[in-house]
């Protein structure tokens, strides 16, 4: 459970939505430094607008976000991820037309507004858990299959070090194998570097193996919040899963 | 000697107009393949280039400075105008359409109120010179090599620089770029901005081999707009490249033998038959190509 030391990321009773009327419902989240955080949730709860709304891409309508305390409820997407917010959308986003190592080197934004940054892009950290890319940095993005641009997804943001990681359904329309990596690859982070990572995931194998606690989220609201007992529960996570 | 000379006509004629299509359409290139923006103020803005070059080079200012003013006059205007006006209608291709043809108007107008109908040209620098029966404009060699720099600086710009980088992405994905930490307005309003400055630099490149009146940037609309659509949107410079040499490989050969109408008239229906059987544009089939061959 969420222990109440100050929160790297914060979200208090935020609400955003689409021209079709508020998917959140005011939503109130925390994520402390080195956690791993899951939202679960079935199809259409509003997953994905949270991440969005999160990093910026849609305007908080009601409620606040903070980093570090700091408030970022009004500010610009590139403004949130230069301060170091690394964000893996659903569907990836490749840029198709560009190199892999281009896309990888689109990463190299993210974070640079901090004041404490130590050193600049890390490939080699990149390379090491994702060798592939390395072999493939010159082919077109847009030529990798599925998993591949997840895990270059994945590279992209966390080339330059994000503090946290916002992660949209990594496993979605990806082989099981690479699954298992990117999880691997997560969990190294999280070991290593006290990577924090807010995930969205549908997974329960990879729910399981990485996410510490999490939020149940239901029609825009969060409905339960799932301690790492009951996430080992695998009769009650698939329950949630599908609440 | 006189076969020599009309090779180097037939290549002076190919060069010629390869790049006349290249300098009309670099601005349009990047305005166009970068934004998405049909910008029917093309033509206004090298006019708006030619004017400044022509007014700054009577007062004595040297030609290549002035090619430089009208760049970095015609780039300010550009970024006002995407800053004022332009960014209210990303998204509206319609809108955007329609409102760039009413900048043109106002500035066509406004042109003409300000400056009446006709300026006085600056002649053309350099002098010719002849090959056994045929002549050659030292000035046109030298702006084949000019067109030849600008789109390679180009190309150089957007493969090599960070704005280059995030300009592509923003291109690709804007949404995503911006989440990357791109601020994506900043690179709508230095696309724009960059496009209208080229336009500006060309119209000044070709103001002494125009007449210079309110309505001359008409005249490049046309070329401008067809360079950019045979060359498609898969890689828009590599495009512009591609179908500038391509129509210009059709116009050449006919306009020496049927004259300089029927050689437009050959440029239009190339063209057409190109836009027919590839819709996807010259770039298409050339990006195809360049990826082969580093064994993607
Ligand atoms: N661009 C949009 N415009 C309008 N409504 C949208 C848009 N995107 C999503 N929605 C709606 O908002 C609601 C929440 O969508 P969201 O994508 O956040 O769900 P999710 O929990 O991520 O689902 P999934 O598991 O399928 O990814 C859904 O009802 C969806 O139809
Ligand atoms: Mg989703």
């Amino acid at each position: 459970m969420w222990n109440g030391t100050t929160p790297l990321l914060e979200a208090t009773r935020l609400r955003s939505g689409y021209a079709t009327g508020d998917v959140l419902q005011g939503i109130s989240i925390g994520i402390a430094e080195g956690e791993i955080v899951g939202v679960l949730g079935r199809n259409g709860v509003g997953k994905s607008t949270l991440l969005r709304t999160l990093i910026g891409l849609l305007p908080a309508r009601g409620g606040a976000i903070t980093l570090r305390g700091q408030d970022i409820t009004r500010e610009a997407a590139h403004s949130r991820a230069r301060r170091g917010i690394g964000y893996v959308p659903q569907g990836r986003e490749i840029f198709p037309h560009m190199s892999v190592l281009d896309n990888i080197r689109m990463g190299t934004f993210v974070g640079t507004s901090r004041s404490d940054r130590a050193g600049g892009p890390d490939f080699d950290l990149i390379y090491r858990h994702f060798p592939f890319l390395r072999d493939r940095h010159a082919q077109r993005g847009g030529t990798l299959s599925g998993g591949q641009q997840e895990m270059l997804a994945i590279a992209r943001a966390l080339v330059n070090r994000p503090d946290i990681l916002l992660l949209d359904e990594p496993s979605d329309g990806v082989q099981p194998n690479i699954v298992e990596a990117i999880g691997d690859a997560i969990l190294a982070l999280n070991a290593e570097r006290n990577l924090t990572v807010l995930v969205v995931e549908q997974n329960i194998d990879l729910v399981q193996k990485i996410v510490g606690r999490a939020y149940v989220l239901d029609k825009g609201r969060v409905v339960r919040e799932l301690t790492a007992d009951e996430i080992k529960n695998t009769a009650r996570l698939a329950e949630y899963l599908a609440i | 000697m006189d076969t020599l000379g009309l090779l180097a006509s037939i290549l002076y004629q190919f060069g010629t107009n390869a790049a006349f299509l290249l300098l009309a359409a670099i601005g349009l290139v990047v305005i166009l393949g970068m934004m998405n923006i049909i910008n029917l103020a093309h033509g206004e803005l090298m006019m708006m280039g030619a004017y400044i070059a022509t007014i700054v080079t009577h007062r004595g200012i040297p030609f290549p400075l002035a090619v430089l003013l009208a760049f970095l006059l015609v780039a300010m205007f550009g970024a006002a105008l995407e800053r004022v006006i332009i960014r209210r209608f990303y998204g509206h291709e319609l809108g955007a359409l329609v409102v760039t043809w009413g900048i043109s108007l106002i500035m066509g107008q406004g042109t003409l109120l300000f400056f009446g109908p006709f300026m006085p040209s600056i002649g053309i620098p350099g002098g010719s010179f002849s090959l056994g029966a045929y002549s050659f404009a030292t000035y046109w060699i030298v702006l084949i090599g000019v067109s030849a720099i600008l789109i390679a600086a180009l190309w150089w710009i957007y493969q090599n620089t960070r704005f280059g980088l995030m300009a592509r992405a923003t291109m690709q994905k804007a949404a995503m770029a911006e989440a990357l930490g791109v601020n994506t307005d900043r690179v709508y309003m230095l696309t724009f901005a960059l496009g209208s400055g080229l336009a500006g630099a060309c119209g000044a490149l070709l103001a002494p081999t125009v007449s210079i009146s309110p309505l001359m940037g008409q005249q490049f609309v046309a070329p401008a707009f067809i360079t950019v659509v045979v060359g498609g949107a898969a890689n828009v410079l590599l495009g512009a490249i591609g179908s500038s040499l391509l129509l210009s490989a059709v116009k050449t050969p006919v306009g020496l033998l049927f004259g300089a109408f029927i050689g437009t008239v050959a440029l239009l229906l190339t063209a057409l038959i190109i836009i027919r059987l590839m819709p996807n544009g010259v770039s298409f089939y050339l990006q195809r190509f360049t990826e082969r061959r580093v064994g993607a």
